[in-house]
């Protein structure tokens, strides 16, 4: 037998949410795109600088994974509210794929640079550029093998 | 851009303009988007903290009515933060809500989000839709506080939690303490809501 304790605690925002006065959900998510658009081109350009600097770690020997990691981290969460969903889901792959690498302490290069490729072509947003989707089945395939033991 | 795709009713109102929020995240970027979401809703009393040490040293300071905590922080600290919240930070701040940001949305993490103490699972992409429902669903969140040897936070008795740890588990749903590398695909933000979502049970 646990000695479980269960009390009511006072909610801090009770009082903020359905409120008789205030701002409308509708005005305030209007007013968060109109900030978000605002935001886009300096969100545009760190994310142009996150994939440079996961390509330019992921050369290194060592490649410092954690700092890898948390770049792509970051791309996975200002592309993906930005619409930019095959980057996004590309980057959040990589996670996966370099939280599969930490686990069994091995640096796969080879999966490496298959990503550092993809997250390129991905992020390229100039006129011409073709996003094939395909290829993050692909990588969702590889990582199922990186996953698996042996 | 989805900042319509909230569930939440468009006409109800919000007044965070009295509510202060922890913003712990080490992404500047993403931190900063963040921020300006919160901003937009009216919340402009934020703290923004890259790391778990200063956000430790803000919850000394100061009274927060809202958490958003990254749970990736140097690999997934976030979650060991939560845990520190729940049993060690001072009283209000130790029953805050936490709102948990994550991009593992395999099975097994958000489970270890929920069982860290943290209130809801946000995964990423964070839209201001998707913020704006957590928020009110945090705001209406009436469930009682549990304090065990195993667990701290918001009551989770909506499903089986799994065996006590250090005890293997009878069922073959138990989840073990430990958390390995990812076994399952990842949840959709619906799948991971009626994972953590509270419910009534009968006890």
């Amino acid at each position: 037998m646990s000695d479980a304790r269960i009390f009511a605690v006072s909610n801090p925002l009770a009082d903020a949410v359905d409120v008789r006065f205030g701002l409308e959900v509708s005005s305030a998510l209007g007013r968060a795109g109109a900030a978000m658009e605002a935001a886009k081109p300096g969100i545009m350009k760190a994310i142009d600088a996150s994939i440079d600097e996961i390509e330019a770690l992921c050369k290194a020997d060592p490649a410092p994974l954690d700092r890898i990691f948390q770049l792509s981290n970051g791309v996975l969460g200002l592309a993906g509210a930005y619409g930019l969903e095959p980057l996004s889901r590309c980057a959040g792959l990589f996670c996966d794929a370099l939280d599969s690498m930490r686990g069994d302490g091995r640096w796969r290069a080879d999966a490496v640079k298959i990503y550092v490729r993809t997250l390129r072509a991905l992020g390229d947003r100039s006129d011409g550029a073709v996003v094939d989707t395909d290829v993050l089945k692909s990588l969702e395939v590889m990582n199922q093998r990186l996953a698996s033991p042996g | 851009m989805s900042a319509s795709n909230s569930s939440v009713r468009p006409s109800l109102k919000v007044d965070l303009s009295r509510s202060r929020a922890l913003i712990v995240d080490d992404s500047p970027d993403h931190r900063g988007l963040i921020s300006r979401i919160l901003s937009s809703f009216g919340l402009n009393r934020q703290e923004k903290r890259d790391s778990l040490a200063s956000a430790k040293e803000a919850i000394y300071l100061q009274e927060f009515d809202l958490m958003l905590v990254e749970a990736a922080i140097n690999g997934a600290d976030g979650f060991e933060f939560v845990r520190w919240l729940r049993r060690f930070a001072p009283e209000p701040n130790r029953y805050c809500p936490v709102l948990m940001v994550t991009s593992a949305t395999q099975r097994d993490r958000v489970a270890e989000a929920r069982d860290a103490g943290a209130n809801f699972v946000v995964a990423k992409p964070v839209t201001p839709g998707v913020l704006m429902e957590r928020i009110v669903w945090v705001g209406k969140d009436q469930r009682h506080f549990v304090e065990t040897n195993s667990y701290a936070g918001p009551d989770r008795r909506f499903q089986h939690f799994g065996p006590p740890v250090g005890t293997k588990g009878r069922r073959k749903d138990d989840l073990a303490p430990e958390i390995g590398a990812a076994s399952e695909p990842n949840m959709s933000q619906g799948q991971i809501d009626m994972l953590i979502k509270p419910m009534k049970v009968n006890l």
